[in-house]
C-alpha cells in the first residue's frame, strides 16, 4: 500500500497567471488575414495554407449545432477571441532555454519534475505553441517521433500528410472546421513497427492569456505492432471572460498496434472545451480512450473509434464531474466497420450543485458485418436536489451475430448512507467524497496509478466545496 | 400537393381551417431532426391523398361481422375510414351505470397537446377527423368487460380520434384494434387521448394489424392522475410504415403506469416508436418494456425518453428496449434517453440488440425439436412477457394467432 | 464522569412523541440490555444518541463522560466515543471495508498526524483473526451484497477497530442464524472491558444467552418500565410482551 505521488493538477494550483509579452499575435477576431498571419509565421507550405482557408469557409458555413446541443454555445463570441499568441515557433529542448515566465508556469504545475520521474517524453504548450519538447534519446534512436504539430508538418510531411485530417475530416463538425482553420501546437507522434514505448509520453496544455483560443492539433500514428501511451493535462487561470479550447485529436492504430490516450481535463470554469477526438483501429489493433473531465464551463467531447480492421477493439472509459454551474456533455462513438470488432464504453458521471452531466453516444454496427459486440454502461450519480443528468445514446445494429448491450442508471447518495459514515467519525464532506470515489472506483482502478490518485484528490476537493 | 385533401375540408368550421393552415405550414419531417432520427421520413409525405370514401351498405355489413374479435364485451364501436359501421353498442348494465360511448360526428375535439415530432400530423388529424369516439366512465364505476373500438382503414386517408375519460376510482379495459379492409394502400393518422383520474385503473390494449402498404401515424396521449394505474400494451403485428408516439404524463402523486409493446418488422416494414415518460409528480412510477422482433430487412426505431421534473422526487422510472434480430439484413435502432432533474430517484434504461441464443437453440434441438420450430418457440417466448400483461385470455389467444401468421 | 447518562430525554418524530422522559445510566465496565416490543422507541433512542437529524428533540440531556452530546453532529458524537452498530447497515458501493475503516480512523487523527499504514493493517488483521474473518473480506465493498450475518460482522469489526468508549448495538441479532450469532457475540464479549460501556438493544432474549448483561431494562411506550438483572430477560421471554403491556405499563402509569 505504498502511496503514489500524485500529479499536481488541482484547481488552485492552475489558477495563477503571469503577464506575458508575446512576440507573435494574430490580433482579435477571425478572418482570412488571421490565417495568413498564422500560416506565415509558421512558414507553412501552400497546401497547408489552402487547407486552412477551405476549413475557414466550412466553419463559417456550418451552423452551430443548436438543434441538439446546449444553447450555451451561442455565448461564444468568435470575433472577441485571439487566435494565435506565441513567443516563437521552435520549442526548446532544454528547460533552461525556456523563457522565465513560461518556465516558471510549468514548474509551478510540476511538469519538469514529472518528466524526471516517470515520463518518456514531454511537450509543454503555452498558449499557441510548444515552449518545450523533449523525448528520451533512446526512443529517437528507435525511430520514435514526438514533436509539436508545427515541427511535425515541417520535418515529417511524408507521414503527417498521409494521415492528417483523414480520421476527422474538416467538415465533421463546426469546431473541427474551426480547428482545421487555425490549428497550432499539439503533438505529432509516430511509433515505428514493433516499437513499444514503455513509459508514457505527456503533453501539457496551458492557456495563459485572456480572451484566447487554444486550438492544438494532435496526430498519433502507431505503426504495425507498436504500442504507446499518451497523457494530456490541461489548466487555465480563472478569467472573468470566457476562453475557448477546441482541439482535434486523430489517432491511427495500424495492424496489431495499441494506443492508450489519457486525458485529465481540469480547465477553469470559464473555458468552453469543445474537442473532437477520434481513432482509427486497423486489424487486431486496440485503442483505449481514458477521459476525465473535471473542469470547464462547458465540455463537449465524444471520443470515438472507427473499428476498421477485423478484430479491432475500441474502448472509452470516461468520468465526468459537473460542479456547480458546469455542464459536462461527454460520451463516446463506436463505429464498427469490420467483422468481429468489439467495443466497450463505461461512462460515469457525477453532478454536484447545479451541475449538469450529459451522456451522448453512438454505437453503429452496419449491414454485412458478423460477430461484432458492444457493451455500454452509463451510470450517473446526483448529489444535490438541483443537480441534473441526461443520457442520449443512439444505437443502430444490423448484420449477423452482432450483439449490443446498453445499460444506464441514475442514483444518488442517500442521507442514510451519509449518516452511517458520519457515525463512524467522517465529516459530511469526507463521507460524500468517499461515496463518490466509491462510485467511480471500479473504473478508476483501470487508470494508471498516478492519474487515479490525482483524480481521487480532485473529487475530494470538489466535494469539500459542494458541502461547504 | 395536398389540394385533393383541401377540398374535403369543412371550411365552415374555423378551428378546422386553422388546423389545416397549420398542417400546411409545418414542414415535412426530415431525419436530420432528432425527433425523426433514423426514420424514412419520405414515406410520411402526404402527397395526393384523398380521404377514404364512404363504403356501400353491403361492405359495411361485411365489416360488421368481421369485427367480432371478443365474445364478451361491455361496449363496441366499429369504424371504417371516417364512417361509423352500424351503431355504437353499450350493454344495458354498462349504460345503466352511466358509461357513455358517443360519436363526435362532424365536431371533433380539437385540443393540441405535446407531440414527439408529429405536430404536423396532429394538425392534420384535427382538421379532417370525423366521427371521433368519446368514451366516459363515471366516478367509481367499474366496467365489467372490455370496451372494443375497431377501426378499418381503406384506401386513402382516415383520421380516427378516440377520447377516454376514466373517472375517480373507475375501472376500465379498453381494446383498440386497427385493420385494413383489403389490400389498398391506406394512410391512417390517429389520435388517442386517455385521462385516468385519481385512483382509477385503466388497462388498454392496442392491436395494429394492417396490410403492408399502410402508412400510419398514431399519436397517443396518456395522462395518469394521483394514485391511478394505467397499463398500455401496443401490439404492432403488421403494417407498412408505422410511427407511434406515446406521451405518458404522470401527473399525480403515487401514479403508476406500465407501457409495453411488441413489434414485428419484416421486409419493407418500418416501425418507429417514440415515447416520453414524463414524471411531473412525486412518488410516481413508470415502467416501459418495448420488444421488437426483426425479420428480413425489417427496420425498427425505438426512441424513449424518461423526464423527471425537479419536483418529482422519489420517482421510479424504468425503460427497456429489446431487439431480436432474426435476419442479418434487419436494422434495429435504439435511442434510449434520460433527463433527470430530481436527485432522489431510481431511474434506469437498458437496450439490448442480439440474436437468438445459440446455446438455447442447441438445447432445444438436442431434445428433438427442429431448427425452425425451435426458433419460433424462442421468438414466441420472447413476446410472451408482453402478452401476459394484457390479462384478457380471449384476446391474448387471438394475438398469439395473429403473431403466428407472421412466421408462416 | 465515567458513564453515559441519558436524562429526561423527550423526542418527537412527525409530531408524535416517541421517547418520553427517558432515563438511563450506563457506567463504564457494564453491559446493559434494552428490551421491548417493536415500536416502543428502542431504535429511535439509538439514532438520537448518534445524532440523526430526523428527530425533534424536545428536551433532556445525554452526557458522555460528562460531555453533552445531544444535538451535536454525528461525526462529533462518534469522535466523542459513541459507536452505533446499525440494525440495517448501509451499502457503500465501491468503498472497501479496509478503506472505510481506515478513513474512520484517519478522521480521528490530529492535524498533521498521518496514519501508520503497516501498523493499521497489522492491527486490522489481528482483529479479523480474533473475529474469525477471512482476509479477503476487507477488500469487498462495504455491505454491498453482504448476507445479514456478514453485515453484522462488518459492524463488529468496525467497532473493534474504532475502540469506542460506549457501544450501542441496535438489534444486532436480527436476521442472524446461530453460527453468525455466536461469532458476533464472541466479538462483543471480546470487546467487554472496564473502559467501555455497552447497550444491547434487542427484541429477543436469545442474544443474551451469549452476551450476559449486567443489567436488563424493559422499555414500553417511550420509557423504561422495569430494570433488573439477567433473570428479568428470562421472565420476559416466558411471559411475553403482553405481560409488559398489561402489567408493567399499568404500574408505570
Amino acid at each position: 500500500m505504498s502511496a503514489t505521488e500524485a500529479i499536481d493538477l488541482d484547481f488552485e494550483k492552475g489558477n495563477f497567471h503571469y503577464d506575458t509579452e508575446y512576440d507573435f499575435d494574430a490580433g482579435t477576431g477571425l478572418s482570412e488575414a488571421t490565417i495568413d498571419y498564422i500560416s506565415g509565421v509558421k512558414g507553412e507550405e501552400s497546401w497547408v495554407r489552402d487547407f486552412r482557408m477551405k476549413a475557414l469557409q466550412t466553419f463559417l458555413d456550418k451552423p452551430m449545432p443548436l438543434h441538439w446541443a446546449t444553447r450555451d454555445l451561442s455565448n461564444i463570441h468568435f470575433d472577441k477571441i485571439r487566435y494565435y499568441l506565441s513567443k516563437g515557433q521552435t520549442p526548446s529542448r532544454n528547460w533552461d532555454e525556456v523563457p522565465d515566465d513560461v518556465k516558471q508556469t510549468f514548474e509551478r504545475l510540476g511538469i519538469p519534475e514529472q518528466e524526471r520521474k516517470f515520463l518518456a517524453g514531454v511537450e509543454a504548450q503555452f498558449d499557441s505553441e510548444a515552449a518545450y519538447s523533449r523525448m528520451k534519446d533512446d526512443l529517437s534512436k528507435e525511430g520514435v517521433i514526438f514533436v509539436g504539430s508545427t515541427e511535425g508538418l515541417r520535418e515529417h510531411p511524408e507521414i503527417f500528410r498521409k494521415w492528417f485530417g483523414k480520421v476527422i475530416p474538416t467538415a465533421d463538425n463546426k469546431f473541427s472546421a474551426l480547428n482545421s482553420a487555425v490549428f497550432s501546437g499539439g503533438s505529432f507522434i509516430y511509433v515505428p513497427p514493433g516499437v513499444k514505448v514503455k513509459q508514457p509520453l505527456q503533453a501539457y496544455f496551458r492557456i495563459n492569456a485572456e480572451n484566447f483560443g487554444q486550438f492544438e492539433r494532435t496526430l498519433i500514428i502507431a505503426d504495425e505492432g507498436a504500442e504507446v501511451t499518451y497523457m494530456e493535462g490541461c489548466t487555465a487561470p480563472k478569467f472573468e471572460t470566457s476562453t475557448l479550447h477546441s482541439a482535434v485529436v486523430e489517432l491511427v492504430a495500424l495492424r496489431g498496434a495499441k494506443i492508450q490516450y489519457i486525458t485529465v481535463q481540469n480547465w477553469s470554469n470559464n473555458v468552453f472545451n469543445l474537442v473532437t477526438k477520434r481513432a482509427r483501429a486497423e486489424e487486431e489493433a486496440e485503442v483505449k480512450w481514458i477521459d476525465c473531465n473535471i473542469g470547464s464551463r462547458l465540455t463537449m467531447k465524444y471520443p470515438g473509434v472507427i473499428l476498421k480492421g477485423r478484430k479491432a477493439r475500441g474502448e472509452v472509459l470516461s468520468i465526468a464531474l459537473a460542479g456547480d454551474g458546469q455542464h459536462q456533455d461527454t460520451g463516446a462513438k463506436m463505429i464498427h466497420a469490420a467483422d468481429e470488432t468489439t467495443s466497450n464504453i463505461i461512462a460515469k458521471s457525477i453532478s454536484v450543485g447545479t451541475g449538469r452531466s450529459s451522456y451522448r453516444g453512438i454505437v453503429n454496427v452496419p449491414r454485412n458485418l458478423k460477430g461484432c459486440k458492444n457493451n455500454t454502461e452509463c451510470d450517473a450519480l446526483l448529489i444535490n436536489t438541483n443537480s441534473r443528468t441526461d443520457t442520449y445514446p443512439a444505437i443502430t445494429v444490423r448484420g449477423d451475430g452482432n450483439s449490443v448491450q446498453h445499460e444506464a442508471s441514475v442514483s444518488k447518495v442517500s442521507a442514510e448512507q451519509i449518516f452511517y459514515m458520519r457515525q463512524r467519525g467522517l465529516s459530511e464532506a469526507q463521507a460524500m467524497s468517499l461515496s463518490v470515489n466509491g462510485f467511480v472506483n471500479d473504473l478508476v482502478r483501470q487508470f494508471p496509478m498516478e492519474y487515479s490518485v490525482e483524480l481521487k484528490r480532485l473529487i475530494e476537493m470538489e466535494m469539500e466545496d459542494s458541502v461547504g | 400537393m395536398t389540394k385533393l385533401l383541401d377540398k374535403q375540408l369543412d371550411s365552415s368550421q374555423p378551428h378546422r381551417r386553422e388546423l389545416w393552415q397549420q398542417f400546411k405550414k409545418l414542414p415535412d419531417p426530415i431525419s436530420k431532426d432528432q425527433a425523426w432520427r433514423f426514420a424514412s421520413t419520405r414515406k410520411y409525405r402526404v402527397g395526393d391523398l384523398t380521404s377514404t370514401e364512404n363504403l356501400s351498405k353491403g361492405k359495411l355489413c361485411e365489416l360488421s361481422t368481421r369485427s367480432t374479435i371478443l365474445d364478451a364485451f361491455s361496449g363496441q364501436a366499429v369504424l371504417a375510414g371516417n364512417q361509423i359501421v352500424g351503431s355504437l353498442i353499450l350493454d344495458d348494465e354498462t349504460a345503466a351505470l352511466g358509461v357513455t360511448l358517443n360519436s363526435l360526428g362532424e365536431n371533433p375535439v380539437i385540443e393540441s397537446s405535446e407531440t414527439l415530432g408529429g405536430d404536423k400530423f396532429q394538425a392534420l388529424n384535427g382538421a379532417l377527423s370525423k366521427n371521433g369516439i368519446i368514451l366516459t366512465v363515471p366516478d367509481h364505476v367499474e366496467v365489467k368487460q372490455p370496451i372494443v373500438i375497431v377501426h378499418w382503414a381503406g384506401s386513402g386517408g382516415s383520421f380516427p380520434q378516440l377520447h377516454v375519460e376514466a373517472g375517480l376510482h373507475a375501472r376500465l379495459h379498453l381494446v383498440e384494434i386497427y385493420f385494413s379492409i383489403g389490400d389498398e394502400a391506406g394512410f391512417n393518422v390517429a389520435s388517442t387521448r386517455i385521462r385516468a383520474r385519481a385512483g382509477s385503473h385503466v388497462s388498454r390494449s392496442v392491436i395494429r394489424n394492417w396490410n403492408v402498404d399502410t402508412t400510419a401515424v398514431h399519436l397517443e396521449h396518456l395522462m395518469v392522475h394521483r394514485d391511478a394505474y394505467l397499463q398500455s400494451t401496443n401490439l404492432n403485428i403488421n403494417g407498412g410504415t408505422l410511427r407511434q408516439e406515446t406521451v405518458l404524463s404522470v401527473q399525480g402523486q403515487g401514479a403508476n403506469a406500465d407501457l409495453s409493446s411488441i413489434s414485428i418488422a419484416g421486409e419493407g416494414q418500418e416501425f418507429d416508436q417514440r415515447t416520453l415518460q414524463s414524471h411531473e409528480a412525486s412518488d410516481s412510477r413508470s415502467d416501459l418494456l418495448f420488444k421488437n422482433a426483426l425479420l428480413a430487412s425489417g427496420r425498427t426505431i425505438f426512441s424513449g425518453l424518461i423526464k423527471v421534473a425537479p419536483e418529482a422526487q422519489h420517482t421510479d422510472a424504468y425503460q427497456t428496449n429489446r431487439n431480436l434480430l432474426l435476419d442479418p439484413t434487419a436494422d434495429a435502432n435504439s435511442l434510449p434517453g434520460l433527463e433527470i432533474l430530481a436527485n432522489d430517484v431510481k431511474c434506469s434504461h437498458g437496450a439490448t440488440t442480439g440474436q437468438i441464443d445459440d446455446d438455447q437453440l442447441f438445447y432445444m434441438r438436442s431434445r428433438g425439436i427442429n431448427d425452425q420450430l425451435a426458433r419460433q418457440l424462442l421468438v414466441f417466448g420472447f413476446f410472451e412477457e408482453v402478452i401476459e400483461k394484457i390479462q384478457l385470455p380471449a384476446l391474448e389467444s387471438r394475438i398469439r394467432e395473429w403473431i403466428e401468421t407472421r412466421f408462416q | 464522569m465515567d458513564s453515559l447518562i441519558i436524562d429526561n430525554l423527550n423526542v418527537k418524530i412527525d409530531g408524535k412523541p416517541i421517547l418520553k422522559n427517558f432515563c438511563l445510566n450506563i457506567p463504564k465496565g457494564e453491559v446493559h440490555a434494552l428490551m421491548g416490543p417493536n415500536g416502543t422507541g428502542k431504535s429511535t433512542l439509538a439514532k438520537v444518541l448518534a445524532g440523526h437529524e430526523e428527530y425533534e428533540i424536545l428536551g433532556g440531556s445525554v452526557l458522555l463522560d460528562g460531555i453533552e452530546i445531544l444535538g451535536k453532529e454525528p461525526d462529533e458524537i462518534s469522535h466523542a466515543g459513541l459507536f452505533l452498530a446499525f440494525q440495517y447497515p448501509l451499502e457503500i458501493p465501491g468503498v472497501s471495508i479496509a478503506n472505510f475503516i481506515r478513513a474512520a480512523i484517519e478522521s480521528r487523527l490530529c492535524e498533521g498526524e498521518s496514519l501508520d499504514a503497516p501498523a493499521y493493517y497489522s492491527r486490522l488483521y489481528e482483529k479479523m483473526d480474533l473475529l474469525q474473518m477471512d482476509r479477503k473480506f476487507t477488500s469487498r465493498s462495504l455491505n454491498e451484497g453482504f448476507s445479514g450475518g456478514e453485515k453484522k460482522r462488518a459492524e463488529i469489526l468496525q467497532m473493534a477497530m474504532i475502540e469506542p468508549a460506549y457501544c450501542i448495538l441496535d438489534e444486532t441479532d436480527s436476521g442472524l442464524d446461530i453460527d453468525a450469532l455466536k461469532i458476533v457475540s464472541n466479538g462483543v464479549n471480546i470487546m467487554r472491558s472496564n473502559d467501555r460501556g455497552s447497550l444491547i438493544i434487542t427484541h429477543y432474549q436469545r442474544l443474551l444467552d451469549y452476551i450476559v448483561p449486567d443489567v436488563v431494562h424493559v422499555m414500553w411506550d417511550g420509557q423504561i418500565v422495569r430494570s433488573g438483572d439477567k433473570s428479568l430477560a428470562l421472565e420476559l421471554e416466558k411471559k411475553g410482551y403482553d405481560w409488559v403491556k398489561e402489567e408493567l405499563a399499568v404500574t408505570c402509569a
